[in-house]
């Protein structure tokens, strides 16, 4: 009884995790074939098409310049999703690097770069953003770099911490008498011990760069317009939500969708490598 | 727990001037032209000029970096372009506005992500736990401005239940300032259809702006919640007949609060960020909407000064939060 209810339970669980998983399988595919699957372009306009309601020619509906929705949205997907895809690798990548090389070499420099991760953070993620991008200028490309700078710290500690762990670990240490070269200890220890946590921290953090995107360009600092990017396009779509519900209405529910699965991936994969929340 | 006030006050001037200069680096130096964007939108020549005197800029950045700190200690953070009124002045005129939407966000995330956090604990992996979860990941998830604007959809177009924008209505009065919270002024003049009135205007965008932080409140209360169950003191009182209830209020509970203070606390400062969205959508006069207008303007000094008085005041209230969690740990508290 109590097997078959675990077994149950497991399942369901197992369910969200998969059915999360499916969603992004269909949301890369979305933004690779977005020009198959668009029925119209995301760029003609048509006057006389303007705001017109969801139908059968129109999906989900057109907006005040006649272009139509729904084929922006799977357009926007290219945008949105790819920008913070390249942003948090980029960030993962460059604070890793500096994470564990202040890791490894310690002493002064250690602290002089942990004080650089503390001033980062003494600033809220999203204010941060919004300044840098303000600062750089308002386009989608400074925007996915103000979204790298805003995420380095938590890379740099992160690395940081594993790259002390295991410098102190005693199958380093041992390999180290046994005379093993430390360019081996790097790629055969460091390394892998190094990319799971940072891998884990990258799934979850996809999630909240698309929001932070699509914040910037609701905000008119990320992507201008004409561009097709969420976030841009709820940014004038909001003056049309009471009488234009679907405009701002669907571009906000692929948004929700997409980073909801995004973190419900992310939860799972952290849940499947920390024995602690496991059943 | 006096050295640790001093350090961690020694901490924090450090951190500033870390703040500053990053804030320098973003008004001076990454704008390809620092006097065009102070300028605001088509300057000419004789304009710019004129600025480059005024702020220094054609002096070297160490120098312009001192005068710039010399401001900044004399609260100094500039000329808005719009008004043309000091960014502070503005800025603390705002600062209650911001302060009373995000005092309601963190109340409605807490009364509501405590609880739900210990249910999900308490029924670890049921279906309750999963539904629990997943509407914590929601908060996470959703767009705070999409959000915002479906609640508006629903409450406020379809059943017209709250309001969707402002304080209050316009045709009531506004309470004298006393502390810049409408819900305590209002309260203090003895208007009480004007309180309940700007309770109303509240509860739409204290809802939408906490619903992001209750996700992380849940977690942690929730992780926090499994380890105080499985210790030995709830299963030696559930040996000895003590009831569940008793068990999970009484000990559980309180030993869960203890660590998860901390991270409900840091949720307090980070509805700073969160408001400058959940103000615009919901057209709540704060700092939030002060810098959105701003970035829509291209009004440059107010959004480098809203950055300043943002970290500083996000700095201020962790630190706080830091020493409030020190004095509650029985086991620190010495």
């Amino acid at each position: 009884m109590n097997l078959l209810l675990r077994s149950i339970r497991s399942l369901i669980k197992n369910r969200f995790a998969a059915s999360a998983v499916i969603v992004l399988a269909i949301v890369f595919l979305v933004g690779v074939f977005a020009p198959l699957l668009a029925t119209y372009s995301p760029a003609d306009t048509a006057p006389k098409d303007r705001l017109l309601a969801p139908g059968s020619l129109h999906y989900f509906g057109t907006d005040e310049l006649g272009r139509d929705i729904f084929s922006r949205i799977l357009y926007g997907t290219r945008v949105s999703v790819g920008i913070a895809l390249v942003a948090i690798l980029l960030s993962a990548l460059v604070g890793t690097f500096i994470g564990s090389f202040s890791g490894f070499i310690g002493r002064w420099i250690d602290q002089v770069i942990m004080r650089i991760t503390d001033v980062l953070l003494a600033f809220p993620t999203l204010v941060l953003a919004l300044a840098l991008s303000a600062a750089l200028g308002a386009s989608i490309v400074n925007a996915a770099l103000a979204i790298a700078v805003v995420k380095l710290p938590i890379y740099m500690r992160l690395a940081r911490t594993q790259a002390l762990s295991i410098s102190q670990s005693l199958y380093v240490k041992s390999a180290k008498t046994f005379g093993v070269s430390s360019g081996w200890v790097v790629r055969k220890h460091v390394v892998p011990n190094l990319l799971t946590p940072i891998v884990v921290q990258i799934t979850l953090d996809i999630g909240d760069a698309i929001l932070l995107i699509a914040t910037l360009g609701f905000l008119g600092l990320g992507a201008q317009p004409p561009t097709a990017e969420w976030g841009a396009m709820i940014s004038t779509g909001w003056n049309y939500l009471i009488d234009q519900w679907w405009y701002p209405t669907f571009t906000g529910a692929a948004i929700f969708i997409t980073v909801m699965a995004f973190n419900i991936v992310g939860d799972g994969v952290r849940d499947l490598l920390d024995p602690k929340s496991g059943e | 727990m006096l050295r640790l006030v001093r350090q961690r006050l020694a901490m924090l001037v450090l951190v500033l001037f870390g703040v500053s200069f990053i804030t320098f680096l973003m008004s001076h130096v990454l704008p390809g032209d620092p006097a065009a964007a102070l300028a605001g939108p088509h300057p000419s020549k004789e304009v710019l000029q004129a600025i480059r005197d005024q702020f220094g800029l054609d002096k070297p950045l160490p120098v312009q970096y001192l005068n710039y700190l010399n401001d900044l200690i004399h609260g100094n953070l500039g000329t808005s372009i719009r008004s043309q009124e000091p960014v502070l002045t503005e800025l603390m005129r705002y600062f209650p506005t911001t302060l009373e939407l995000i005092t309601f966000a963190f109340i409605f995330a807490i009364l509501l992500g405590i609880p739900l956090g210990v249910i999900s604990a308490v029924k670890k992996n049921s279906f309750t736990d999963y539904v629990v979860r997943l509407f914590a990941v929601g908060g996470v998830s959703i767009p705070l401005f999409w959000g915002g604007l479906v609640m508006i959809l629903v409450f406020y177009a379809k059943l017209g239940w709250f309001p969707a924008s402002g304080r209050l209505d316009i045709e009531l009065t506004t309470p004298e300032t006393v502390t810049g919270f409408y819900t305590v002024d209002t309260l203090i003049s003895g208007d009480t259809e004007a309180f309940f009135n700007s309770v109303k205007h509240l509860v739409m965008p204290a809802v939408a702006l906490g619903y992001v932080q209750l996700a992380f409140i849940v977690r942690q209360v929730r992780s926090s919640m499994l380890d105080a169950l499985s210790q030995d003191y709830y299963l030696t009182g559930r040996a000895n007949g003590l009831s569940k209830r008793f068990l999970i209020i009484r000990y559980g509970l309180r030993n869960a609060l203890i660590p998860s203070i901390t991270i409900i606390g840091l949720s307090f400062g980070s509805l700073l960020g969160g408001a400058v969205v959940t103000e615009t959508i919901f057209d709540w006069p704060g700092m939030g909407k002060y810098v959105t207008e701003s970035i829509l303007g291209r009004d440059f000094p107010a959004i480098m000064g809203f950055t300043v008085i943002i970290a500083l005041a996000y700095v201020i209230i962790n630190l706080l939060v830091d020493l409030l969690v020190y004095s509650l740990d029985p086991q620190t508290r010495k």
